[in-house]
């Protein structure tokens, strides 16, 4: 079987064993847990002691606990990451055997948070260094050991940016002559106008 | 019904349903192709209905029935008002099937790529190039590097990958103002080609398209300040150079000077630094020619001068005479410290002082000066006033004849005066109206200028829009063309239009023909009622002189008899001809009929419904004795 | 020195002169012997060279004063200099400009971009996003120094704004 929420690929099967422990919980505290691991998703943090409320009437150990947050995880990640109609992704669970008001829950907060989750993903995709703030300052030389008269304008150009792999920004001063400045923007404009073509 | 059929069958399998070629009717569809082609359809008009459906036939009868169930309900949903049920796609006849691909055909999107705007026509372009060179990519295969032909190296090989640098190049400056034989001499004999200028190949390319770059967007900046302010300063662009340059300069030395001023005063000891800048400032300034300034300057640094050398003499002097003991040393140094602290005290209020001094003398000679002035102002007066009397004085013997002279000099001068004045008056009148004349003249060229300026300026901003446009019309039309390369080559169009036209031209003479009949048809019938009425007319006459002849003659009485049986026989025979068409008519219509009953494949159709009913009896058997084992 | 210069012909003056230019202007930082003279006489000749190519442009002198210093050369020699010093003053200029330029610590020798289309990630499987990558080279100290960055529509509108706003400065200040 192929599922679209997978990504038109088979059902990993540590899933397939962890919907049957979802299925343990009642129906509403499964619809309360999945807003628990929604906002988890989402970069709010999640309340390991509600998580554990919500779950004691199951009599969860904190392996079922950790196995029943990551298959939600998995699910609704999963599912936004592939642009799933929460309809299919209901039908496909319950394919799975996940039972129909559990699923009904399940998908209905999914629906709700549907394009937040997908823009935070998008948002934390990988990114090989983003820019955070640009300061310059312009500089008249007038005179210089080299050259008696220089009067010429020099910019200094400082980039703060967070690298690749760091979170830490670092910060890049260069100064640039007037004409290197001006091929560098007008160049910048090109590529502008190339990438508002792109979309 | 040919032409329809393929119609559909091509519309089919451009959705991708898989008609084999073998089929070329409606006639021929399988169940299984039916639901195929069906559920096809309804994915592509509405792909919410059309997911939950599956595109074969499920093997159970049960299922099988569900799935028509499933499809005639959607087909109702989308709008099909003709009957539908399960038993359309189980037992199928091809009219009901024909009705239901024709309306299911005509709802499908039409040339969706087109109907679709321009931006997503654009992206949808760019998707489809991109996935053409990802999977061109893919299908060739990976070579050892020494295998590798020019086409690989683009996606397999690193060697070719250059950073972009750039060095500086020696062009011969086309806009150079002054042609120099020099110049020309050394750019003909010992400039070297560009691509030699270099110490790396590589770098050739990025360089030239640098400075490429650096020139075309100096030249487009130049225009764009040209345009929104040099052209209002109604200069030429060298004087409007100049004059930028130096209001430029004045401005920047000018901050420098007042930057520079305070920082000089509260401390002697950078007095170099601030010569140093003062020269520098005197050298800067020397490049435009601004000379108050510059005298300014140095007189400044005059006294910054002077102030510093007394201050040195002073203090070098104690130096010798300090260094003696050791322990005293550090004592002697606080002592000489606060001395000459004081004494610098002492010197800085005494050139305060003296500041204050100057300003004072200054502004009293200044006063002075003034007075001065006016004093000889009123010396010269007053000078004037003695030889004008000294004069009358001398004239004063000879009382009247000097009166009458003086009288005549007068009366001779007052004329004179009036000549004078009539004379410029003559004068006047014209130059006054020339120089009106000129005023005039200058607005109006004043006037024309502006109109030339706002014109010109006007002319460049439509030059700049129709640009702008036409690039505009130019990338679209490149969007246009590589859309309608990339649609399927379908030249079927025509193909059916030109089908369609036949089409019509037929139904056209077969219209024709029909009316041609039609017309034939009442021919005959006025034909037959004008028989009609002559015979009956003929009857009655014959019958009437028969009649007559008949009480007198007995034979004739005998052939009134036969032209009665006659008359009675023949309209007999016409009755029954009649009869005969009706009946004719009668067999075609049911022939008719029986083709149609016969097309709905009834006998088949009721053998596979007995056959399925059959099967799901066997089911539900086989289910409840499932469920009894169980 | 300039004496060594008389003993060289007109043609070979020339040649000497342009190449020691060329080298001043960092194209071509290497040339080969092309006098029949001992080392230290070769050396000290480009010494001289250069410095008066500098000099005179650096701190604009006179021709008298070029002649001046030229004394001890011969007629023509001396007039091939100031020929040479005359035909070439600009990129002399230009290149001591460079070089001023280069004083400071950090400076931007080279810049490239591409413009990408990330088309999926681990996280969304369409992400269709535009992001252009800027690569500055930087020479910090005399070392090349790489440094890039990946812009998304957003941050390079902001870079464009504020480069404008320094190129709005920087127009007022140029001739």
């Amino acid at each position: 079987m192929r599922f679209r929420f997978c990504g038109d690929l088979d059902c990993p099967d540590w899933v397939l064993a962890e919907i049957s422990t979802l299925a343990k919980i009642s129906s509403v505290k499964m619809k309360l847990l999945c807003a628990q691991v929604m906002k988890d998703l989402l970069g709010e943090g999640i309340d390991y002691e509600k998580v554990s409320k919500l779950t004691a009437d199951a009599k969860f150990e904190s392996g079922d606990i950790k196995a029943s947050i990551a298959v939600l995880a998995f699910i609704l990640s999963s599912a936004a990451k592939h642009d799933v109609d929460s309809e299919s992704l209901s039908s496909e669970l319950q394919q799975l055997g996940l039972p129909k008001e559990h699923t009904t829950g399940l998908c209905k907060s999914y629906e709700d948070k549907h394009t937040a989750l997908q823009d935070k993903l998008r948002e934390t995709s990988l990114r090989l260094g983003r820019l955070e703030e640009v300061s310059w300052r312009v500089d008249y030389t007038l005179s210089s050991s080299q050259l008696k008269q220089v009067n010429q304008p020099v910019v200094q150009l400082k980039l703060q940016t967070q690298g690749a792999e760091s979170r830490s920004s670092e910060t890049t001063v260069v100064s640039v002559s007037a004409d290197k400045f001006r091929v560098l923007l007008t160049e910048l404009k090109q590529a502008q106008t190339m990438m508002d073509a792109l979309q | 019904m040919e032409e329809v059929d393929k119609i559909l069958i091509h519309a089919l399998k451009q959705i991708g349903t898989e008609v084999s070629e073998e089929t070329d009717s409606i006639k021929r569809f399988t169940s299984e192709l039916i639901v195929e082609s069906v559920v096809k359809c309804i994915r592509v008009i509405d792909p919410g209905l059309g997911s939950a459906l599956p595109t074969s036939l499920p093997p159970g009868m049960s299922a099988r029935f569900r799935v028509g169930m499933m499809l005639a309900q959607a087909c109702q949903d989308i709008g099909y008002k003709g009957e539908i049920g399960y038993q359309t796609f189980l037992y199928s006849n091809e009219p009901e099937i024909r009705s239901l691909l024709m309306f299911l055909v005509e709802k499908l999107p039409r040339e969706s790529a087109e109907a679709s705007d321009q931006p997503t026509g654009k992206s949808v372009v760019l998707q489809r190039a991109i996935s053409a060179a990802i999977k061109a990519q893919l299908a060739v295969p990976w070579l050892p590097p020494n295998c590798r032909l020019p086409l690989h190296y683009a996606t397999q090989s690193q060697e070719t990958l250059h950073s972009f640098h750039v060095q500086p190049l020696s062009l011969p400056q086309s806009s150079g103002k002054e042609h120099l034989k020099e110049v020309k001499d050394y750019q003909r004999d010992i400039l070297l080609p560009i691509t030699a200028q270099l110490s790396s190949r590589t770098c050739l390319v990025a360089s030239v398209l640098e400075q490429h770059t650096a020139e075309l967007s100096a030249a487009q900046e130049w225009d764009n300040e040209w345009n929104s302010q040099g052209l209002l300063s109604r200069l030429t662009p060298q004087e409007y150079r100049s004059r930028k340059l130096t209001r430029l300069h004045k401005r920047i030395e000018d901050q420098l000077r007042s930057a520079a001023l305070p920082s000089s005063e509260s401390a002697f000891g950078v007095s170099h630094a601030t010569s140093d800048l003062s020269e520098l400032l005197q050298s800067f300034s020397g490049s435009t020619h601004s000379d108050h300034i510059l005298t300014k300057g140095s007189h400044f640094t005059h006294t910054q001068k002077f102030t510093f050398t007394q201050d040195t003499t002073a203090v070098t002097n104690p130096i010798p005479t300090v260094r003696q003991s050791e322990g005293d040393a550090l004592l002697r140094q606080q002592e000489e410290l606060t001395s000459l602290q004081q004494q610098f005290q002492q010197l800085c209020s005494h050139v305060s002082q003296l500041a204050a001094d100057m300003k004072h003398t200054n502004v009293t000679n200044a006063q002075v000066m003034d007075e001065l002035k006016k004093r000889e102002q009123a010396n010269s007066e007053k000078e004037e006033k003695i030889l004008v009397k000294k004069k009358t004085i001398d004239l004063l013997p000879d009382t009247d004849n000097n009166l009458l002279k003086l009288q005549a000099v007068v009366e001779a001068s007052s004329k004179r005066v009036i000549n004078l004045a009539t004379q410029w008056e003559k004068h006047r009148a014209p130059l006054i109206d020339e120089h009106r004349r000129l005023k005039e003249i200058c607005s109006t060229q004043d006037l024309e200028s502006s109109r030339k300026l706002s014109e010109i300026k006007s002319l460049h901003d439509k030059i700049s829009v129709s640009t702008e446009e036409a690039k505009r019309k130019e990338e679209m039309h490149k969007q246009l063309v590589t859309e309608l390369e990339n649609l399927p080559q379908d030249a079927s169009r025509a193909e059916y239009t030109q089908r369609i036209l036949e089409i019509v031209s037929n139904i056209k003479k077969q219209k024709e023909e029909i009316t041609k009949i039609l017309c034939d048809t009442k021919e005959l019938q006025k034909e037959i009622n004008n028989l009609t009425g002559k015979l009956d007319r003929t009857f009655a006459v014959t019958d009437e002189l028969v009649f007559k002849d008949a009480k007198k003659d007995e034979s004739v009485r005998k052939s009134y008899k036969y032209l009665a049986a006659l008359h009675e026989n023949c309209n007999q025979l016409i009755q029954t001809i009649e009869d005969t068409g009706t009946i004719l008519r009668e067999i075609r219509d049911l022939e008719e009929q029986i083709e149609v009953e016969n097309g709905k494949k009834t006998v088949a159709n009721l053998e596979r419904i007995l056959d399925d009913y059959k099967a799901i009896r066997q089911e539900n058997s086989a289910l409840a004795a499932k469920i009894r084992d169980g | 020195m300039a004496a060594v210069l008389s003993s060289v012909s007109d043609t070979d003056c020339k040649k000497l002169c342009h190449r020691v230019v060329d080298s001043l202007c960092g194209q071509t930082p290497i040339h080969k012997q092309i006098l029949s003279c001992s080392n230290q006489e070769w050396l000290d000749l480009l010494n001289f060279l250069t410095s008066l190519f500098h000099k005179t442009v650096a701190e604009n002198h006179s021709e008298d004063k070029v002649l001046a210093e030229l004394s001890e050369a011969g007629v023509s020699q001396s007039g091939i200099v100031l020929d040479v010093l005359r035909s070439r003053k600009e990129e002399i200029r230009q290149s001591l400009l460079d070089r001023t330029l280069s004083i400071s610590s950090t400076t931007l020798q080279d810049f490239d971009w591409q413009l990408k289309l990330a088309l999926s990630s681990d996280k969304i499987a369409s992400l269709n996003t535009a992001l252009l990558t800027l690569s500055l080279d930087v020479r910090e100290n005399g070392v090349l120094k790489p440094f890039s960055i990946e812009l998304n529509r957003k941050e390079l509108a902001m870079l464009i704004t504020s480069l404008e706003n320094a190129n709005k400065v920087l127009l007022q200040l140029k001739g």
